[in-house]
């Protein structure tokens, strides 16, 4: 079940009667059960995954703080019977157990995730070189895998939450329904965010009145959603899955326009998908992680991320950029480059290689295929030499006296930045990595800007009328963009005009939808991000 | 604390609005009613109760003339069908129809591809659903016939079925606001239309006359059908809604017959599982209690189909439509009379026997070095030994040339060699005709 289905909306309209209507003490018991009905709905076969993940972090998580709180005990009543070596080992016998139950749930659970979408792409590579190396084809040995609904959110938030509990941040959870809901809190099991527990679980628990500010606002936000979804991203799909399901037909010129198309469409498509999740929230008084700041507004390739899938983002630098970048090892590395190659060096090597393997890990997370890997490592690589060359730049704008303060410049790291996520995308759109390498090649070899004169335009899944609603729509969304990056809080702002005023803007949103929908024309299956 | 009453009375007076702009979109942009519109104001409005009526697609709105049948039984017959619609959607406009009129006899029309057909099209709800008069009845079928995707389609039909420029949208609200449009049918519209040669006339019925340029199949040159192919069961889900006609026609006291009207030849030898099929469709209606007839295994002392009967592969044209209504008319007379009909009809082997001529014929070609193959193939009785002629034809002195006379194998090398453009004509007769006796081409520009 989808956001983009009729069903889905029958369910919403009877959960939010049901949770505005019974003891408010039974609303996360409400949310817990249409949460399970929306999973169950939505695939019942894979429900066992879900289920397994909650129990076994419920359990891993309950253990080790149970251990924190026995060492604590027992320092406690023992504290002037027992020397500073006894205290030590017990500290470090308590978090050897702990580490054991932790590593125990993370490999189980990372386990799964990596088996259910990887295990086909590593037999095949694996097949693949056994080939090469006996000279002869070798079927691979392939499974018919279901990959569950949101595997990835839910798997990653939980790990999270035991990450957390591991470190002291917070007690574990006692209630196995109450953590069960955090996991499968379903606006958010599609495609995220990636909630943290100390965020989401308290307004998940407490009780909530019907909030009528909240719930228009969730409106909004629901519509300004499917706006982008089914107007924008769900029109723009069609040219570019025609342009790379056939790139041999095509030149430079196409391949660039479908590139861009795709930066609109995937923005569009998930942000789109995350403002219907939090809107669906607000309805119900919840509010979710903030997932996308108006990422094009970058101005550098690190704050685009900071900006982009916000939450993942988030979740890498806390769960693996920071334990690497801080740990003892990185340490070592970190005063063996300083004394070779300088105090600079020092610092910025152990943070370059962290940002490598985190965006290899960020590559890996987007699909089992070598060309997210590539995809991967081209963000990473570009984010650790932006670093290293720092100094160079900054040489470079002292000798051009490049004034940094004014608005061109500003627009032109943005564009630059632009154009540097555009290329990362070659990498994350084709199918294959030989694609990607071939589609490069084709943009600064074998251009043929005739092809954006000469009708084929037209001829790749969108008609003039298409371009002209896309343009309007794209429009549209840059306005307001602006308007937010220059600190306009939209539906405040709203909010505060007349009443005429504020059904126009609705009505023009409500009926541009319905008008524009592109969607059940290009329904591939949803929303992009569900696949992950 | 909220004023409730307040925000309840905005929200409704919001939704109101939405209403009301939805409304004047759809009337100022939807295309005025077509025939749905006027078949189904006809039934509503007719106070002489329908005695007989014909339900399904195009097939009962083209191939039965009411008047005919009117004419022959003594009754009132009314052509229900609704292009295009499948089962679900002739169940609900047949409730529909039983809220006005208690016909005795019901007559479903079908062939295999309405039979297979489980998805109704946004449109053919648009054509018909605005038109019920049954709320309920169009909640149900609402429900019953959208699915993922088609939702918005049908509560807004102006997003997709829009007229295509002011000058049409103009026109469309002045015929929209034309007494004429809303009172259709006034006394004395249908008298007015009903002799025309051409378009609708009346009575849910649309004549093509054979004369005209859409009025007559050619059985040359057809690629479309070049090809056989095979059918599959009838789908769980016509099934479930066959069942359900056939219980409401048994509530409301009427017969349900189930019929096949008459197609071209090659539509039925086209398909290698056809009598599998109509087994098939035999069974599902024994089963559930309706008689089913296939008039495509009709003997010619019921119906003779001729070639010139069809205005196109799927329907016959009016003087078609004529000789089978005569004939579906001393039919229907003979079954209400109790006689077995089985002996009217074909079985397999007889069927074949009977067709003695050669439908449609055709070639597929390929390159195999220097030399072009070609393979004839066509759609004949099983008594019948095609003869096969190739002739060239230089596209550019227009000079034609057998290059290979008639034969009856249906396999040809060909080196072109010499010619550049040029097209191969095949031609067909049957064995033991006379030279120019029906004779079937089918010609391919070759590159």
């Amino acid at each position: 079940m989808s956001f983009l289905q009729f069903k889905f909306w029958i369910f919403i309209c009877v959960l939010i009667l049901l949770y505005y209507l019974l003891p408010k003490k039974f609303q996360w018991v409400c949310l817990l059960i249409g949460s399970y009905v929306f999973y169950a709905l939505a695939g019942i076969n894979t429900m066992g995954y879900i289920l397994f993940t909650t129990v076994t972090v419920w359990v891993g998580a309950l253990f080790i703080s149970k251990l924190h709180l026995n060492m604590k005990k027992n320092l406690k009543e023992n504290k002037d019977s027992l020397t500073l070596e006894n205290k030590k080992g017990i500290k470090a016998l308590t978090k050897k157990r702990q580490r054991i139950i932790f590593l125990c749930v993370l490999l189980i659970n990372f386990g799964i995730l990596g088996f259910l979408k990887y295990f086909n792409f590593i037999s095949k590579n694996i097949t693949d070189l056994l080939g090469i190396i006996e000279r002869h084809n070798i079927d691979p040995f392939q499974l018919k895998l279901l990959l569950p609904l949101g595997i990835s959110f839910y798997t990653f938030q939980s790990i999270g939450y035991l990450i957390d509990v591991y470190n002291g941040k917070y007690e574990a959870e006692r209630n196995l329904f109450k953590f069960a809901l955090f996991v499968s809190f379903f606006p958010q099991i599609v495609q995220g965010p990636i909630n943290r527990f100390d965020s989401l679980a308290v307004q998940l628990y407490e009780r909530h009145n019907f909030d009528l500010r909240k719930f228009e606002y969730g409106i909004q936000l629901i519509l300004w959603g499917l706006f982008k979804k089914m107007v924008i991203a769900d029109r723009a799909v069609a040219f570019i899955n025609e342009t790379f399901n056939n790139y041999g037909k095509y030149g430079g010129a196409i391949t660039v326009v479908s590139i861009l198309l795709y930066s609109l469409e995937q923005y569009a498509d998930f942000s789109g998908g995350i403002d219907v999740a939090a809107g669906i929230a607000e309805l119900l008084g919840i509010s979710m992680a903030i997932n996308f700041k108006r990422p094009y507004f970058s101005t550098s390739l690190g704050e685009f991320w900071r900006r982009w899938h916000i939450t993942l983002g988030a979740w890498m630098r806390d769960y693996i950029f920071y334990p690497l970048a801080l740990s003892k090892k990185m340490g070592k590395l970190s005063k063996l480059t300083g004394k070779h190659l300088g105090k600079r060096a020092g610092k910025i090597i152990p943070v370059a290689i962290s940002n490598i393997v985190v965006f290899l890990v960020v590559g890996i997370w987007h699909g089992a295929n070598w060309h997210y890997v590539v995809w991967g490592l081209y963000n990473g690589i570009i984010l650790a030499f932006s670093s290293i060359l720092e100094p160079f730049y900054e040489w470079l704008k002292k000798i051009t006296k490049v004034n940094c303060e004014n608005f061109s410049y500003h627009v032109f790291r943005i564009i630059r930045t632009f154009l540097i996520v555009n290329l990362g995308w070659y990498f994350d759109r084709a199918g294959r990595l030989q694609t990607s390498i071939y589609l490069l090649k084709n943009t600064f070899l074998n251009f043929r800007i005739n092809e954006l004169f000469d009708g084929t335009i037209y001829k790749l899944g969108l008609k003039d009328t298409d371009f002209t609603i896309l343009f309007i729509a794209t429009l549209i969304l840059f306005l307001v963009s602006v308007m937010q990056e220059n600190g306009l809080r939209i539906r405040a702002f709203l909010s505060e005009q007349n009443l005429v005023f504020r059904w126009i803007v609705l009505y023009i949103i409500i009926f541009m939808i319905i008008s524009f929908d592109a969607s059940s024309e290009n329904l591939f299956g949803g929303f992009m991000y569900a696949q992950f | 604390m909220h004023n409730f009453k307040l925000v309840f009375f905005k929200v409704i007076i919001f939704c109101l609005i939405f209403f009301i702009i939805s409304y004047g979109l759809s009337f100022a942009l939807v295309p005025k009613g077509n025939y749905s519109r006027m078949i189904l104001n006809e039934m509503h409005a007719d106070e002489n109760n329908l005695d007989l009526v014909f339900i399904g697609a195009s097939l009962s709105e083209r191939d039965i003339d009411p008047y005919i049948v009117s004419d022959k039984l003594k009754l009132k017959a009314f052509d229900y069908g609704f292009s295009q619609q499948s089962f679900i959607g002739t169940y609900y406009a047949l409730k529909e129809l039983f809220d006005y009129q208690k016909p005795k006899t019901v007559v479903l029309t079908m062939d295999e591809d309405t039979a297979q057909d489980i998805d109704e099209k946004s449109l053919v709800y648009i054509s018909v659903a605005p038109y019920m008069k049954s709320f309920f009845n169009k909640a149900e079928y609402y429900f019953a016939s959208s699915s993922d995707g088609s939702y918005l389609d049908r509560i807004f039909p102006w997003r997709g079925y829009v007229v295509k420029n002011m000058l049409d949208l103009i026109n469309n609200v002045k015929g929209k606001l034309d007494k004429s449009y809303e009172d259709y049918p006034r006394s004395g519209d249908i008298d007015a239309v009903k002799n025309n040669k051409n378009g609708y006339v009346g009575n849910g019925y649309v004549r093509f006359d054979p004369n005209d340029k859409d009025g007559k199949l050619g059985y040359d040159n057809i690629k479309l059908y070049s090809y056989k192919m095979k059918v599959s069961e009838i789908p769980d889900k016509n099934i479930y809604y066959l069942k359900k006609m056939a219980e409401l026609c048994k509530e409301n006291n009427s017969k349900l017959i189930l019929i096949s009207p008459p197609m071209p030849t090659f539509k039925v030898l086209r398909v290698t599982n056809y009598f599998d099929f109509d087994d098939n469709v035999a069974k599902a209606a024994k089963d559930l209690g309706i008689e089913y007839y296939n008039f495509n295994l009709i003997k010619p002392s019921i119906f003779k189909s001729e070639n010139d009967y069809f205005a196109d592969s799927d329907h016959l044209n009016s003087k078609g439509a004529a000789v089978f209504s005569n004939s579906l008319s001393e039919f229907l007379k003979k079954d209400e009379n109790g006689e077995d009909l089985s002996k009217y009809f074909y079985d397999k082997k007889d069927y074949l026997e009977s067709i003695k001529y050669i439908s449609t014929a055709w070639f597929n070609w390929n390159k195999d070095g220097d030399n072009i193959s070609f393979k004839a193939n066509g759609f004949y009785g099983s008594s019948v030994t095609p003869l096969y002629q190739y002739v060239l034809t230089d596209t550019d002195t227009g000079k034609e040339t057998v290059i290979r006379d008639y034969s009856t194998d249906p396999n040809f090398e060909f080196n072109p060699a010499g010619h550049s453009k040029y097209k191969i004509r095949l031609n067909a007769k049957v064995k033991g005709s006379a030279d120019n006796d029906n004779i079937r081409y089918y010609e391919e520009t070759i590159r």
